[in-house]
């Protein structure tokens, strides 16, 4: 029973578990044919003195202008790095640098096209850590880099700015 | 003495390899990430560029054709953009969702100009997807000598039918659009036409098929 108890401690020692939600800014040229929209995801951290990790799944539907029926579906996943800065007992800020692959879909009227993407995305947010809670809130900056060319050819790339807040349960 | 050296020097290149490793492994991972199908690409490109200044030379068959964006204007109380075809003006609307022309269209009787047809008609919806599809009619019974009518009808409909890669004499250009249309006008006699066209992002019109009609581009140049 003690020894379950101790791999259980063990297991989700360092873990946390949680959400986000964001209102999404599409910048440059993404722009010219979509709004704004609100960003939803969960995602999975493991911290470890002031690095963390995270693995997350995030959702953006960017609207048509003008209410169109044109949307652009986001289902991102992504697996980032962050390293904390600042750090006070309770609070602190956190650079953080991810990757991560976008499955998108474009629908307008009987329209569809389908894609993936490589993402990038860097991102700052002060950090508040109470008992089990942890409350993040910040700035992320997306990068979506295109390229159908190999590597060694022009690389097009598409820019999201979102503003985040996510809680997560530390166990 | 000289073991020591070859051991340090050893122990250098491996801490070098060390610090390579990952920003090179980071790079390397996301520049295999960005092999994709350009649909981000696709859906923040400009497909009808009309800034002023900008210029397209077509071949057709023996000739040349010259599209030039010579500026703004303001036809039926809206503003719009003058492209000039040969030197001879079309007037087109821009706006976030749709492309529009200004069609104007008359007949003469009795020495007198009859007005059929006097619109911004719709020629584009945006942004381009392929599949999807788009129509507008519009009619209009004109009287004539004050005893005739004219039923007149302009029928423009459009699918986006492939996203293509295209070589033209100005080059080649990737991710263009395969806009088929179907053009009908009835006034006297039903006349349909059926025309391709490939726009590529960033430049616009590259070639346009009707018939046995091919027009393709030979040189641009965007903006002033």
């Amino acid at each position: 029973m003690v020894s379950a108890l101790l791999v259980a401690v063990l297991v989700v020692g360092g873990f946390d578990f949680g959400g986000q939600v964001a209102g999404v800014y599409p910048v440059g040229g993404l722009g010219r044919f979509h709004s704004s929209s609100a960003l939803l995801g969960g995602n999975v951290g493991y911290s470890t003195g002031p690095v963390r990790l995270e693995f997350g799944y995030r959702y953006t539907g960017l609207p048509g202008l003008q209410r169109n029926s044109y949307q652009l579906s986001l289902h991102q996943l992504a697996l980032s790095g962050g390293y904390g800065f600042l750090r006070q007992p309770d609070w602190g800020f956190e650079a953080v640098l991810g990757l991560g692959l976008t499955f998108a879909e474009r629908t307008f009227g009987s329209g569809k096209e389908r894609g993936k993407v490589g993402t990038g995305e860097l991102g700052i947010y002060f950090v508040q850590q109470a008992g089990k809670s942890r409350l993040s809130v910040g700035l992320a900056h997306t990068l979506f880099l295109e390229n159908s060319q190999g590597i060694t050819s022009d690389i097009a790339i598409n820019q999201l700015f979102s503003i985040r807040a996510g809680v997560a349960y530390v166990p | 003495m000289s073991r020591e050296v070859r051991k340090m020097n050893l122990k250098d290149e491996s801490a070098f390899r060390f610090s390579l490793h990952p920003s090179a492994f980071f790079l390397l991972a996301l520049l295999a990430l960005s092999c994709s199908e350009m649909m981000m690409h696709r859906s923040s490109q400009d497909y009808f560029p009309l800034a002023e200044g900008s210029q397209w030379k077509y071949l057709l068959g023996n000739d040349t054709t010259y599209y030039e964006v010579l500026g703004d204007s303001s036809i039926g109380g809206r503003s719009c953009i003058v492209l000039g075809v040969d030197f001879l003006p079309e007037f087109w609307l821009k706006e976030p969702t749709e492309i529009r022309k200004f069609f104007f269209r008359t007949i003469s009787r009795g020495g007198d100009e009859y007005t059929l047809e006097e619109r911004y008609g719709l020629v584009y919806i945006l942004p381009f997807v392929e599949g999807n599809y788009w129509q507008e009619t519009f009619t209009d019974t004109v009287e004539i000598l004050g005893t005739d009518t004219v039923f007149y009808r302009h029928k423009l409909g459009a699918r986006i039918a492939g996203i293509e890669n295209i070589t033209t004499p100005a080059g080649s250009f990737r991710n263009c659009y395969r806009i088929e249309f179907a053009d009908s006008i009835q006034e006297f006699e039903l006349v349909h036409t059926a025309y391709t066209e490939w726009l590529a992002p960033g430049v616009g019109l590259v070639k346009r098929v009707c018939g046995t009609e091919e027009l393709e581009l030979a040189e641009y140049r965007i903006g002033p």
